[in-house]
């Protein structure tokens, strides 16, 4: 894994977190019309900056990426959902996503509760940040991720 | 005890480069690489199929060394 890439998964997730809390916030809106009796009309808003930039950014990467694996002779379903970075070309590659697929699992298993306990500060954060579980929640991909190119940088070295 | 290799200097005296040997054993020059560095222990596979390209037996390629060996 490049850090070329790693930056990318990273940019990609923490767009997606930020499309997500702008959908978490309009569902808030959508929710308070219904729970008010005395609203007219239907509406909410939406922050659509989010979701244009994680347009901008994800489709053209998309875009290259399947290109890249359709030239190498990839079929349509390996190209769009296999992740480029268990593309081995050979038996040590297969060994270095082995050994950080493996810290990556363990990584989990640590960081797992610590999360979890992070959770309970949801009633007291959410009156400030709504969307903290939302971003909680990124965190599992961001540390796998991040997990998982140290090692492969480790061992690289 | 760890496993070292003569596979740069029987590349050099069949003045083959990294690459040639990688492309004859079907693996990446960068795992040649690795190899010659003693970075990565091949596969029994992988060690005779390089024996076989320079034609010799696995104890002349590879060696065990150690406080174990025998």
């Amino acid at each position: 894994m490049k850090f070329r890439s790693y930056l990318l998964s990273l940019t990609v997730l923490a767009l997606f977190g930020w499309v997500m809390i702008a959908y978490y916030d309009s569902a808030l809106d959508i929710k308070s019309t219904f729970d008010d009796p005395n609203s007219n009309g239907f509406g909410f808003t939406l922050n659509v900056l989010p979701i244009i930039l994680f347009l901008i950014v994800t489709l053209p990467a998309a875009v290259m990426f399947t290109r890249r694996q359709r030239k190498e002779k990839k079929g349509w379903k390996e190209a769009l959902l296999f992740p480029p970075e268990f593309r081995e070309r050979d038996e040590r590659e297969k060994a270095l996503t082995s050994k950080a697929s493996r810290n990556s699992y363990i990584s989990m298993m640590i960081v797992l509760p610590f999360l979890a306990v992070c959770m309970l500060f949801q009633p007291f954060v959410s009156d400030y940040f709504a969307a903290y579980p939302i971003v909680i929640l990124m965190l599992f991909p961001v540390i796998q991720i991040t997990v998982f190119y140290l090692s492969i940088k480790k061992r690289l070295q | 005890m760890h496993i070292s290799n003569r596979i740069r200097e029987l590349r050099a005296r069949f003045q083959w480069t990294q690459q040639d040997l990688a492309s004859k054993v079907g693996v990446t020059r960068q795992t040649i690489a690795a190899l010659e560095k003693g970075n990565y222990i091949p596969s029994l596979l992988l060690a005779m199929n390089i024996c076989l390209e320079f034609q010799m037996t696995v104890e002349e390629v590879f060696q065990l060394n150690g406080e174990d060996q025998q």
